[in-house]
């Protein structure tokens, strides 16, 4: 009983909210107080494919590319750095903690437009990596975060076992280290990922409407007050981001935590 | 074919040394313990030996060749925790076979001595199980042949026993020691258990803050420590102060002969359990008065005050009671006289 409680709110509460979306996505006539559209029709999803499918394929590539790259960054420097904090005691170490959750402590958009100017004389704004390096600020946070956790349970005996048993350092994380924090490291990349896939002002402010995203699109359509677009570009929008929280999921079913305390 | 050689060894965390100017030899095919308290430095020689730790100063020789500067995973000897640290992603056949993996050794060479490591460590038929589904004492046997199946020149124990129960750690000290036999794999084996230290081991070398202070058998540590603070580790702490004249020794009214020289601040000491107690006073004999009785099952353990200090006796049997007078013997071929210290002749 309780169980299907709990399913019943789960669902509710994930799925309703796209139900609009749906419904909208579908209507060719739909004016107040009519609860439900008065006519249906495919027009939207027909836009979406043919007059306007050149630029959304570009923009879920370049969502996709982007959240990709930042993932695979904030991975690399968020390991280490997660390891560091979460393994060892060193002098500053607090501070560092907090230092290092600033950006997101700070409102986003003063991180950007600050960046902005810096950007510009670095040459870094309107490029790709440009637009890499701020989401990266927005997603590095939380991957040390959630990553510092996953070491600060984390047995490093267990590479000193490996390496006494012939493994060279290379060995030693590839065998050992990440398949035992596997279940961590595949929260903090979904994590990222999805932060990443879902960046809108940070993305406008230093790709300055080069880089088209799929949130850019978005809003763009948002914009032109075409609700069905609208509605079937944000149901397109969140589908990739399903798959990727799917994934993870199974990553962590799959979890063998014994590594990890 | 292994051996292991230590010259003035020292293992510094940061600035502290925890292990300084240990000397030390394993033979081929011998089992050592390091036995010493927890915090002496037992885990860390292990660690340097294996590579794990720099070593500050000495030399740590495997088969006559200097492996300072080797790094852990080229040196030929093998570290095995105090828990079994085994991989939860491999199954059993899958941990045992890492090494050989790591060596670029695979197919039917690695099966073949997978298989012969498994059937000597009693793991048959266990091959495909994942490690969780293990027993901790199958853990740590599978954590034994993942270190043997490697055939290293030394194998390092760290505590190997102490995540077990008594029974299987009764179990586990006869495994390792028939593996010694059949594989002839020369160990250093550390532990703080001293029956376990005597059980399992050929010598056994006493690590107390982080020095070496006696090395030898089982019997010689015990029945013949070289100074008091051994005989306080092994449980003997009733000394008499005297001196050693002309091949006698002297204090408190006791002698015994002796073949050390002359010595004018000579310590003997006798362990609890050959103090005697005795109907009337003689040659060699104390009296005293019974400070406290405690039972503590197998024997009994007796406080007894006399004018050359307290002394402690352990009795098979709850004897005497609280405040009454005692005769106390000192059997004199059980008095072990301590070699005269620097300047004491």
């Amino acid at each position: 009983m309780r169980r299907r409680l709990l399913l019943t709110a789960v669902l509710v509460g994930a799925i309703l909210p796209f139900l609009p979306l749906l419904l909208w996505s579908f209507a060719e006539r739909w004016f107040y107080p009519a609860l439900f559209p008065e006519g249906w029709g495919l027009r939207a999803w027909s836009y979406l494919v043919d007059t306007a499918g050149r630029q959304i394929i570009d923009g879920l590539v370049a969502s996709f590319t982007l959240a990709l790259a930042t993932t695979a960054l904030s991975l690399l420097l968020g390991i280490p750095a997660g390891r560091a904090l979460g393994l060892y005691d060193f002098a500053g170490k607090r501070l560092l903690s907090l230092l290092l959750l600033l950006p997101i402590i700070v409102p986003p958009l003063a991180v950007a437009m600050g960046l902005h100017r810096w950007f510009l004389q670095l040459g870094l704004a309107e490029t790709f990596f440009g637009v890499v390096l701020i989401h990266l600020s927005v997603c590095l946070p939380y991957t040390i975060f959630v990553l510092q956790g996953v070491f600060r349970d984390y047995n490093p005996d267990f590479e000193a076992q490996a390496r006494s048993l012939g493994a060279g350092p290379l060995a030693v994380f590839w065998r050992v280290t990440l398949p035992l924090t596997l279940p961590g490291i595949a929260v903090a990349a979904l994590f990222s990922f999805l932060l990443s896939w879902s960046q809108y002002l940070s993305t406008l402010i230093i790709g300055g409407g080069r880089t088209l995203t799929l949130p850019i699109l978005l809003f763009a359509l948002i914009d032109s007050g075409d609700r069905p677009v609208a509605a079937a570009v944000s149901l397109l929008f969140v589908l990739p981001a399903l798959l990727a929280l799917l994934a993870g999921a199974q990553a962590l079913g799959r979890g063998n935590i014994e590594g990890v305390r | 074919m292994g051996e292991l050689e230590l010259r003035r060894l020292t293992v510094s965390y940061g600035e502290r040394p925890v292990v300084a100017g240990l000397d030390l030899r394993v033979a081929d095919g011998e089992i050592v313990a390091l036995l010493g308290p927890s915090g002496a430095g037992k885990s860390t020689i292990l660690k340097a030996v294996a590579g794990l730790l720099p070593a500050s100063v000495g030399e740590i020789r495997i088969n006559h060749q200097l492996v300072n500067q080797l790094p852990a995973e080229r040196r030929d000897a093998v570290l095995l925790f105090q828990k079994p640290l085994l991989f939860p992603f491999l199954d059993v056949a899958g941990n045992i076979a890492f090494g050989l993996k790591m060596a670029g050794i695979g197919g039917r060479q690695a099966a073949a001595r997978i298989a012969a490591i498994m059937a000597i460590t009693g793991l048959d038929g266990l091959a495909r199980r994942r490690v969780h589904q293990l027993s901790g004492g199958q853990q740590q046997r599978v954590a034994l042949a993942r270190g043997l199946v490697l055939a290293p020149s030394i194998l390092l124990l760290d505590e190997p026993l102490s995540s077990l129960d008594a029974e299987l750690r009764q179990q586990m000290r006869e495994l390792i020691g028939r593996v010694q036999r059949e594989t002839g794999t020369t160990m250093l084996f550390v532990t703080h258990d001293q029956s376990e230290a005597f059980a399992v081991s050929d010598r056994v070398a006493l690590l107390l803050a982080g020095s070496l202070r006696q090395t030898g058998s089982a019997e010689e540590l015990f029945y013949h420590p070289a100074d008091r603070e051994v005989a306080r580790f092994f449980g003997g702490g009733n000394f008499i102060d005297g001196r050693i004249v002309g091949g006698t020794f002297a204090g408190a009214s006791l002698r015994c002969p002796t073949a050390r020289s002359d010595c004018a601040t000579a310590t003997a000491v006798i362990r609890p359990e050959e103090l005697r107690l005795v109907e009337s006073g003689g040659d060699n004999c104390l009296d005293g008065v019974v400070e406290t009785v405690s039972f503590e099952g197998a024997n009994s353990r007796l406080q007894i005050a006399t004018a050359a200090g307290t002394f402690t006796l352990l009795a098979v049997r709850p004897e005497g009671r609280v405040g009454q007078p005692v005769v106390l013997h000192f059997p004199p071929e059980r008095l072990h006289i301590f070699p005269c210290p620097e300047g004491g002749r």
